[in-house]
């Protein structure tokens, strides 16, 4: 698994540990009010999707170059081998 | 005019929802005929962006959407909304984001269309094929049948009960068999791109129109709940619903169901490039909130204006019930055909997937000489079969599939670590290995969720005790049958092809 797709699937793993545990022991109060919401619903409802929504569009512009890549070799015919040559020289 | 924001033009506005459902569909088939059979189960792999996400999102959100999950929430409060964000958005999106592309890739390469056939494929036995298609066909029945009874109870909410269950229920459900039937893929993703913008729009307005009517907008509903009920908004919520450990456990199992189940593996081949199946997560993520926290937000209106309310069911309905109790019939017959696209999109994908498993995994593996024209056919034949079995069980047999259908994704869910061992191209991982896994994983499943109270052991939910059975079983009979290891050919051509 090339180590672009690694990185980013620890960033999200981590996000969700802050989402879940041990994160949640942080959020998981009804003070103070954001936004008009308790904490709580704040964080669960907008910030934490928000972050792994940008983490996950960070992974996409990180592999956009290959898939172009590899989309081309695709239509060539010969894209079935060469995509993992990239992968090894990221 | 009265007839018109009655019963009248609620049933006017469901008319109109299944004659444009039909005709996308017929469109479909009229203008793509398809004679191959990679045209009529994956529309010849070449959606673009904007129909492959709405198809994902239409399918991803199922009846559990308005007639669950605002339940759910309005019992457990935040601890319900965590634990589906971190199913759906933590667990079911990590998968994507490792494997999404992958099998996109080594459907292009391989030709594979189902999982089977990549299961099959891979560790080179048809009996992989037939045990893994097996057992995601039957995980898929019981959440069928969910769907029907979601459908059922909205089309008599939305008509003041003209049509009873069983009229109901077989009407939609043929109309349904038979634009997949005529349309296949093309058709299920069309009407779903239509159902998936219906169900954005009207879950959203119809939670804030109930919330704006009842209890004075979202941010006056949730100080009124801060104020009466405080535990509703912070976790493990009111009687310990959802405690951390519970919550971790229920999550990872659930979250890696939904993308085995056969409809959604399916998907991941259909579209045109590699980038829009890259674009899948982000979009789940960013849909997410919209849906769900509108599912919250009608979930916590309710606990402002109907406290109290113990019985499943009727917190399973606190959506429309508000509504019908707010505005009139009309309105509640537009969001009921939200709710209905939400469950049609969902059903018509099922469907269409198990009828391509018999055709592709079964039939196509027994008979492997057919000519595509007709291997067609019996994918229509599949499906006909199915949908009709599948009525036939949701109108005589509920409560059987109500019992099974609590397990749907935890089941699908087992056949996790053979799929990542064949994604990944891993040579070490052996046929034996993934059915002992496979296998005892699901008994594992089937022993603690029916033999313990909550379906849970030592305060676990059932499916994680059973993917760590899976895991188990998976690497140590794959490391005694050594003999049985993929061939060497068949892991490098994996390796070949790219993440």
């Amino acid at each position: 698994m090339p180590g672009r797709i690694i990185r980013h699937a620890l960033i999200h793993i981590f996000l969700c540990l802050c989402f879940l545990l041990p994160g949640g022991l942080w959020w998981n109060r009804v003070d103070p009010h954001v936004a008009g919401l308790p904490f709580s619903v704040f964080i669960a409802t907008l910030i934490l999707p928000f972050l792994i929504a940008l983490n996950l569009a960070g992974l996409l512009w990180a592999c956009w170059k290959h898939d172009q890549s590899f989309m081309r070799q695709l239509g060539q015919g010969t894209g079935m081998t060469s995509e993992s040559e990239a992968d090894r020289n990221p | 005019m009265d007839w018109l924001l009655g019963y009248g033009g609620s049933i006017l506005v469901l008319v109109l929802y299944f004659a444009a459902t039909m005709f996308i569909g017929l469109v479909a088939w009229r203008y793509f005929p398809q004679s191959d059979p990679e045209g009529y189960i994956l529309g010849g792999r070449g959606m673009g962006w904007f129909v492959a996400a709405f198809t994902l999102m239409a399918t991803q959100y199922s009846a559990l959407t308005f007639l669950g999950f605002p339940g759910t929430m309005y019992r457990t409060g935040l601890g319900g909304y965590v634990a589906i964000t971190g199913m759906y958005v933590g667990v079911s999106a990590l998968y994507w984001m490792l494997f999404a592309a992958r099998t996109w890739k080594l459907g292009r390469a391989f030709g594979h269309m189902t999982p089977a056939e990549t299961f099959a494929h891979f560790y080179g036995r048809k009996w992989v094929g037939y045990v893994l298609a097996a057992l995601l066909v039957a995980t898929l029945i019981p959440y069928i049948q969910a769907q029907i009874m979601g459908i059922s109870y909205l089309l008599q909410v939305a008509t003041g009960d003209l049509l009873s269950f069983q009229l109901g229920t077989t009407v939609v459900y043929s109309l349904m068999i038979f634009y997949v039937f005529m349309g296949g893929l093309r058709a299920v993703a069309w009407t779903d791109t239509m159902q998936g913008l219906l169900l954005l729009g009207g879950v959203g307005v119809g939670a804030l129109l109930v919330s704006f009517a009842a209890a004075g907008g979202p941010v006056a509903t949730f100080k009124q709940v801060l104020e009466s009920q405080p535990e509703l908004l912070t976790l493990p919520g009111p009687g310990n619903a959802w405690p951390w450990a519970y919550l971790l456990s229920w999550v990872i199992p659930v979250g890696l169901g939904w993308p085995m189940q056969p409809q959604m593996w399916l998907k991941m081949h259909i579209p045109r490039s590699v980038t829009y199946i890259r674009l899948w997560p982000v979009w789940v993520t960013i849909s997410f909130p919209i849906v769900m926290g509108a599912a919250f937000l009608t979930g916590m209106t309710g606990q402002v204006v109907q406290p109290g309310m113990t019985e499943r069911e009727a917190t399973d309905t606190v959506m429309i019930s508000l509504l019908l109790e707010y505005f009139p019939p009309i309105v509640g017959g537009l969001i009921a055909a939200a709710g209905l696209a939400a469950m049609m999109s969902t059903v018509s994908s099922q469907i269409h997937s198990v009828g391509a498993s018999f055709a592709r995994d079964f039939l196509a593996q027994l008979f492997p000489d057919q000519e595509p024209r007709k291997q067609v056919w019996l994918a229509r034949m599949a499906v006909i079969v199915v949908g009709f079995v599948g009525l036939y069980l949701s109108l005589t047999q509920p409560a059987l599939l109500t019992t099974l259908g609590v397990f749907s994704a935890a089941w699908a869910a087992q056949a996790v670590p053979a799929a990542v061992g064949a994604l990944a191209g891993w040579r070490w991982p052996t046929s034996w290995g993934a059915m002992a896994g496979t296998l005892g994983g699901t008994l594992v499943l089937f022993w603690v969720g029916l033999g313990f109270p909550q379906q849970q052991w030592q305060g676990l939910y059932a499916g994680l005790w059973a993917l760590l059975a899976n895991l188990i079983l998976f690497v140590a009979v794959s490391f005694l049958t050594p003999g049985s290891r993929p061939a060497a050919d068949t892991v490098g051509a994996y390796r070949r092809v790219g993440w």
